[in-house]
């Protein structure tokens, strides 16, 4: 189930909110729960029966720790998780690495016809991080299997993502079961999901259909001008994407007293390829920073981590050699502004800025072209005739130049995480937002699947 | 329980009466549609040439035409049941162009098998199924990556829907009455919320007779003030000012047999090869589904035996280089593997001869030729 459809927005989730509130406060999480293994299960049982067997493991390996020497209760407790998440996710990708025979691979048709899990590099590293937390004596091991799963499976943040730690919701998962009165901030949460689905659907889906109407020509047919509006849909694309469902999910988050981190800070506005990374899918970028880059030194071999780090961001987010290049393209673009950076920081802010949007945005194609196709995207856009546009029209550009007024010329700060002080006169108004969650409702059927959704 | 303070009440209170007016209005233009299934068309009558426009309705509507005629009038002797995908599957591929009291085609929007299974439930309680051959069209995997095989799409009217309940046997239990309501709701939520619908229940007109038109009367069409502006324009005043003769309303307009009109070459969508890129994340077939796929056409063809009708299930090919080892693909062969007393004619290895597509999934009138040859063949139509 997807937050952009009917079947969520207008019986899954109003059905959830009520049952959550009449239940007794001892049965909360239950309902919680067991809506969010609903919302899960849609997607087929054989998933839903990994996903619940990944969250047993992580649940009861976290005893062995203490008692198991050290590196075996690690490798332990991730073993299951990761297990999954290669025989899921990554299994084509090695195949294909080893150009494996068509014998070997049907030994493996059980995974293979298996669709890839919804959200499984996400709870897939929410359970490692607990597992290494509790390794790290950060936090205790959860003994009530029933918050442990409640963490796990929470919908909002089930499918993509934020990334969240235990430690971050215990707390608020605790007060959930202990406090008989609730203080829900309903107003921020409909403004929330007002907003992301509306972004989503006229933003997000909107770019992905005009890139379609480029990317579908053969490259000969359309010019540099059309190549570049591509990429600037692009970018439109993923990032509206990502940041609406992210929205969705604090919105979603609220309605059940649970408050989500922000994923997405403006990384647009970023004046460096680094600070982009520590406003991009912010909860990833810590999680491999704390789990990944420390552990391995740091600092101390920045340029061999760096490159490991992004290796493994781009993997992440795909199995192909076209992610692994992406992850790499941005290792290079933080390292090249780490040797730079006496030079990069003295740049205007309008440059720097405008200078590392052009970049992020030059490597997203890859997240839709195998390598071959995107070097050969490259050597067009450089030999093609640049201004004779086939594609695109004027209204494309005033289209793009009114998402570039949004991402450049406002600050969330004014109109989506303001203060309820500080009300926005259109965000803020209760008129403007069921206007807004009407006509998304209404044009559910133009949208697509996030694109995290199998990630 | 929960409490909410005075400034959230007042903001909810605004937020749920706007809300609400406008889902009302949205439920009240919707209620102002005809339903085009009720009285129904009659394609019988309409001349050899002629063609039923569809420009401007919804995806229901244009469907319950179909649905209408399909249940007030018989079906012929040969009948398809499928998607758009046969669209072009005419009388013609039988030498016998536009005879539609031999061959009618019954596509339908993007109707899967168990929608399908609905249909002729439906049609077979009215009996109105053909006398001699229904043929039922399985969408290709490799065009959808496995969609509209026996996922649903919200196509048939909620009626439609509870048809399925007296097949299935499943009315005192009680997931599958859960099963069923919320599918109902469902339904009646993506036909009633839908954008499509709100702007047609604004802008639509014409009733059947304004519908049919013969193109080859209208060479004076449109009018010139017309052709001088867009494309774009052309087809919003044509539709929205009743102009029956501009050619580009006629796309999808329907033959009296029931198929799709071919345009002419220059209104053609190019020919893509692997339109579906067959993306993992996309894929709407797993393991577990050849059952399913299986079962339903079991109970397909149990409708066409307990009416002693024989029933033949046709794979048609999709315009793509050799895919067969897709997911998908190999699903759908076992699912058939599953089956094998069920009469299947499986031409997904036409995939590399670009003279049987109209369009990178669809198959071209010349492909129909060659399925019509092989059904004469196999002592199945004359």
């Amino acid at each position: 189930m997807n937050f952009n459809s009917l079947e969520f927005l207008v019986l899954f989730l109003p059905i959830t909110f009520v049952a959550f509130y009449l239940v007794p406060m001892r049965l909360r999480l239950w309902v919680l729960v067991v809506a969010s293994l609903v919302f899960y299960g849609a997607s087929g049982p054989e998933v839903l029966v990994a996903f619940l067997i990944a969250i047993l493991w992580g649940y009861g390996t976290a005893f062995l720790f203490g008692r198991w020497p050290r590196a075996v209760a690690i490798v332990t407790a991730i073993s299951v998780p990761a297990l999954f998440l290669i025989m899921f996710k990554y299994l084509g990708f090695i195949l294909d690495t080893v150009q494996a025979q068509p014998e070997t691979r049907d030994h493996f048709w059980l995974f293979f016809s298996i669709v890839l899990p919804a959200g499984i590099s996400f709870y897939t590293f929410e359970i490692v991080s607990y597992s290494l937390d509790v390794a790290d004596k950060k936090i205790d091991p959860e003994r009530d299997l029933l918050r442990f799963t409640s963490f796990a499976t929470f919908f909002p943040h089930l499918i993509a993502g934020p990334i969240m730690r235990y430690a971050d919701l215990r707390q608020q998962l605790q007060a959930l079961s202990s406090k008989p009165v609730l203080k829900p901030n309903i107003v921020s949460a409909l403004k929330f999901l007002s907003i992301g689905l509306i972004f989503k659907i006229f933003v997000a889906d909107f770019s992905g259909t005009r890139v379609a109407k480029a990317s579908d020509l053969p490259l000969e047919q359309i010019s540099g001008i059309d190549q570049l509006t591509e990429i600037a849909f692009w970018s439109a694309q993923i990032y509206y994407d990502f940041w609406a469902y992210s929205v969705m999910a604090i919105g979603l988050g609220r309605l059940f007293c649970i408050e989500l981190p922000v994923n997405f800070r403006e990384p647009y506005l970023s004046r460096d390829p680094r600070e982009f990374w520590q406003r991009w899918h912010i909860t990833l970028s810590y999680w491999l920073r704390d789990y990944v880059y420390i552990r391995m030194g740091g600092r101390d071999s920045y340029v061999r981590n760096i490159l490991i780090v992004f290796a493994l961001v781009g993997l992440w987010h795909g199995a192909g050699w076209n992610f692994v290049a992406w992850g790499l393209y941005h290792a290079v673009l933080v390292i090249l502004y780490h040797v730079s950076a006496p030079a990069w920081d003295r740049l205007p802010r309008p440059i720097a800025v405008a200078a590392t949007f052009t970049l992020v945005s030059f490597g997203w194609p890859l997240f839709f072209l195998s390598l071959e196709k995107y070097v050969t995207f490259l050597g067009h856009l450089v030999t093609a005739a640049p201004w004779q546009t086939s594609v695109y029209r004027i209204y494309d550009w005033v289209y793009l130049a009114a998402v570039g007024v949004v991402i450049f010329g406002t600050r969330e700060r004014n109109w989506l995480y303001n203060e309820p002080s500080s009300r926005n006169l259109v965000t803020d108004s209760s008129y403007v937002a069921a206007f807004l969650m009407f006509i998304g409702l209404l044009s559910i059927s133009l949208s697509r699947t996030f694109i995290y959704f199998r990630f | 329980m929960l409490t909410i303070e005075p400034y959230q009440r007042r903001w909810l209170l605004a937020f749920g009466a706007t809300l609400a007016l406008l889902l009302s209005g949205a439920v009240v233009l919707s209620l102002r549609l005809p339903s085009f299934r009720e009285p129904a068309f009659n394609f019988y009558a309409m001349q050899p040439g002629q063609i039923f426009n569809v420009y401007g309705l919804t995806r229901r509507q244009e469907g319950s035409v179909k649905l209408g005629f399909a249940e007030a009038y018989p079906a012929p002797e040969i009948a398809a049941y499928g998607n758009h995908i046969i669209a072009f599957f005419g009388a013609d591929a039988f030498g016998r162009p536009e005879d539609a009291e031999y061959f009618f085609n019954y596509y339908y929007a993007n109707l899967s098998l168990p929608e399908i299974r609905r249909y002729l439930l439906r049609v077979a309680q009215r009996n109105h199924l053909p006398k001699r051959l229904i043929l039922v069209q399985i969408t290709p995997p490799n065009a959808d990556n496995g969609g509209f095989i026996i996922d649903r799409g919200n196509e048939l009217p909620p009626d439609l829907l509870l048809s399925g309940r007296e097949d299935g046997g499943d009315s005192g239990r009680l997931l599958p009455m859960v099963a069923l309501s919320w599918e109902l709701v469902s339904n009646w939520l993506h036909e009633i919320l839908n954008y499509n619908t709100v702007i047609m229940s604004l802008f639509q007109h014409g009733d059947y007779e304004d519908r049919t038109l013969s193109p080859a009367n209208c060479h004076d069409n449109p009018p010139t003030w017309l052709r001088r502006l867009p494309i774009g324009l052309q087809t919003r005043l044509g539709t929205y000012g009743g102009l029956r003769c501009v050619p580009q309303l006629w796309s999808g307009a329907l033959r009296r047999d029931g198929s799709q009109l071919v345009l002419g070459p220059e209104k053609r969508t190019p020919l893509v090869q692997n339109e579906s890129a067959l993306k993992e994340a996309d894929r709407a077939l797993q393991t577990g589904d050849e059952q399913k796929i299986a079962q339903e056409m079991q109970a397909i063809d149990g409708i066409g035996r307990r009416h002693g009708v024989k029933v033949v299930f046709i794979v048609p090919p999709v315009y793509e280089t050799d895919r067969r080892d897709s997911v998908v693909n190999r699903i759908l062969d076992r699912a058939l593997a599953l089956a094998p007393d069920i009469a299947v004619v499986d031409h997904r290895a036409m995939h590399s001869d670009p003279s049987l597509f109209e369009g990178g999934i669809h198959a071209s009138p010349q492909y129909y030729r060659v399925l019509a040859e092989e059904l004469r063949q196999r002592g199945l139509v004359n």
